[in-house]
């Protein structure tokens, strides 16, 4: 990885990974942002969200659907509960509950994407010690 | 992702075939006309009705509810033909009793005054109706304070009384009406509440109030009811937020309404006083009784007052969260007549185009069980959100598993994620790139 560390966007195909085209077309995405498209928010394993940590990420977030706009109905719910779960195990053994989120967007919020994402690389810089890759 | 699709749909050799026999559940206006134009695209259809007869369910349409027209001539020629197609089945004092299989195979059990019968269906189509409450506020004065239906059921009689030369009963001097935006209904209401303010107006020749939050006009007759109204000399008044105080004498009742387009200013404010004899108000509209057994037996979802149809943009009119189950009308909220007629045509379209090829292909990147892994804990039946999960038995082995049925998947992996067992995996293409994605992390 080039830049300092590193986010992975998992994002809904419907939704999230359609934002990220927007953003890229728009102001771009930043280079440490790496994004995986899912075939909806709900799909993505809470075991997917600690692999990509233990992979070298230093956060992880993902992009549903707003309410009610799920095309599978819940699975934007159901991937809200699972980073919360995450994040609690992420507590536990030590680590910043901030490393993982969970936002929900629509495809044409291409700036939404990109300041939600500016945000979280923020808030991760100020987590990751002086020096460090930023785990 | 798109490429990668269409390349294993080209690809895919798995062909499902459809039945092409349709079931629309009820018989109001919405279903007749989803089986009427369901027939001329030459499907087959059977139209089930639990009541004696078409007419019941269709009472409400009638009067001067749902819309500014009279529907009544229009249903009994629509209903005649109707018995006239020889496609379509009516099957009347009949009920559901059981819906297994998907799309393209439902299996239905119906049950005639006791006599079940069974039959395959392509596709179902509900189209069961809603319901009037016409529960009112309580009062010492139930007989002043009456719902659109009963002044019509008074004015009835009042016409019947006149005609056949008898005394009517008293006619009240002061008539108000309000009406209360709620939503989707308020087009619905505004027509009744105009409809039954001219009839006053020329039946007893009352003065008329409306006391109205909108008047929902969407459609040319509605926009010339009101301009009716307004001319023959109804008043009416506009609130906001505070809705009209209703306050109860010995003999009158008053209500209180500040009518926001008079202005703030001056002594008055906008307050008005309408003291009047008979006070009507509007219906609510309810699903029917039978609407949340059906929802099970479908296995479908509703909305949060019961009506069925989540909210949901992805759910187009008619669609449910169910590949093959569509909605029509009154099940799913209330629609005036028009917008029901709109819709079962509609609805008769997605359904033919999604049953008229003899073989359709299944959907790509389908999830698929791993039957030795599956221990038979049901989460994936209760979190596919498309009901497309079900217990399948192997007769050779003599051992049962979890089943999901390729051509009612979405594919949208929610059970792959929820299954305890790891039993499940996403087909070709969707979930290997995210894995491919974050080894190329490392």
């Amino acid at each position: 990885m080039a830049s300092e560390f590193s986010i992975v966007a998992f994002c809904c195909e419907h939704s999230g990974a359609l934002a990220a085209g927007t953003a890229f077309a728009d102001a771009g995405i930043p280079d440490n942002v790496k994004i995986v498209s899912v075939p909806c928010s709900g799909s993505v394993q809470t075991i997917d969200i600690l692999k990509a940590l233990h992979s070298g990420a230093a956060g992880v977030v993902i992009f549903g659907c707003h309410d009610g706009a799920c095309k599978h109905l819940s699975g934007n719910q159901r991937a809200k509960k699972r980073v919360a779960y995450a994040a609690g195990i992420l507590e536990e053994i030590g680590w910043e509950r901030e490393r993982v989120g969970f936002s929900t967007i629509a495809s044409v919020e291409g700036k939404v994407f990109s300041d939600l994402l500016a945000q979280m690389t923020h808030g991760l810089r100020s987590l990751a010690p002086e020096g460090s890759e930023g785990v | 992702m798109d490429v990668r699709k269409t390349v294993a749909l080209l690809s895919n050799p798995e062909h499902v075939s459809l039945s092409k026999r349709v079931l629309v559940l009820g018989g109001g206006i919405g279903g007749i006309e989803t089986a009427l134009n369901l027939a001329s695209l030459g499907c087959a259809c059977t139209l089930v009705e639990p009541g004696e007869s078409l007419e019941a369910r269709a009472e409400a349409m009638f009067s001067s509810h749902n819309a500014a027209k009279d529907y009544a001539g229009f249903f009994s020629t629509r209903k005649a033909a109707l018995f006239r197609d020889f496609r379509i089945n009516v099957l009347l004092k009949t009920r559901v009793v059981s819906v297994a299989g998907h799309i393209g195979d439902f299996r239905v059990r119906t049950d005639c005054a006791g006599k079940t019968s069974a039959q395959g269906f392509g596709a179902i189509v509900v189209a069961t109706g809603f319901e009037l409450d016409a529960a009112l506020p309580d009062t010492e004065m139930p007989h002043r304070v009456i719902s659109h239906l009963e002044l019509e059921k008074r004015i009835r009689n009042f016409r019947q009384g006149m005609r056949s030369g008898r005394a009517g009963s008293v006619i009240p001097k002061d008539v108000c009406f309000i009406v209360a935006d709620s939503g989707d209904d308020s087009a619905i209401r505004s027509a009744s509440a105009l409809k039954g303010a001219l009839a006053v107006q020329k039946f007893w020749q009352s003065n008329v109030f409306v006391c109205c939050q909108n008047v929902g006009a969407p459609r040319e007759e509605m926009e010339k009811l009101y301009g009716e109204a307004r001319s023959s000399g109804v008043v009416f008044f506009k609130f906001d937020e505070e809705r009209p105080a209703i306050s109860i004498g010995d003999t009158v009742l008053e209500v209180t309404v500040r009518d926001s387009s008079a202005g703030p200013d001056g002594e008055w404010k906008g307050l008005i006083k309408i003291a009047c004899d008979l006070l009507v108000v509007p219906e609510r509209f309810v699903p029917r009784p039978d609407t949340a057994c059906l929802r099970r037996l479908l296995r479908v979802n509703a909305d949060a007052s019961g009506f069925l149809q989540e909210n949901n943009v992805w759910l187009k009119p008619g669609a449910s969260n169910r590949k093959g189950i569509f909605f029509v009308g009154g099940c799913r909220g209330s629609l005036d007549v028009d917008d029901i007629l709109v819709e079962a045509r509609a609805v008769a379209l997605e359904v033919y185009n999604l049953v008229r090829s003899d073989e359709v292909p299944l959907p790509i990147g389908i999830a698929t069980v791993d039957a030795a892994k599956c221990a038979l804990c049901l989460t994936c039946l209760r979190s596919c959100p498309h009901a497309a999960v079900e217990v399948d038995h192997n007769p050779e082995t003599g051992g049962k598993a979890a089943l999901v049925v390729g051509i009612a998947c979405e594919a949208c992996g929610i059970c792959v994620a929820e299954c305890p067992a790891n039993a499940i995996q996403m087909g070709e293409g969707e979930h290997q790139q995210a894995a491919t994605e974050l080894v190329r992390l490392r």
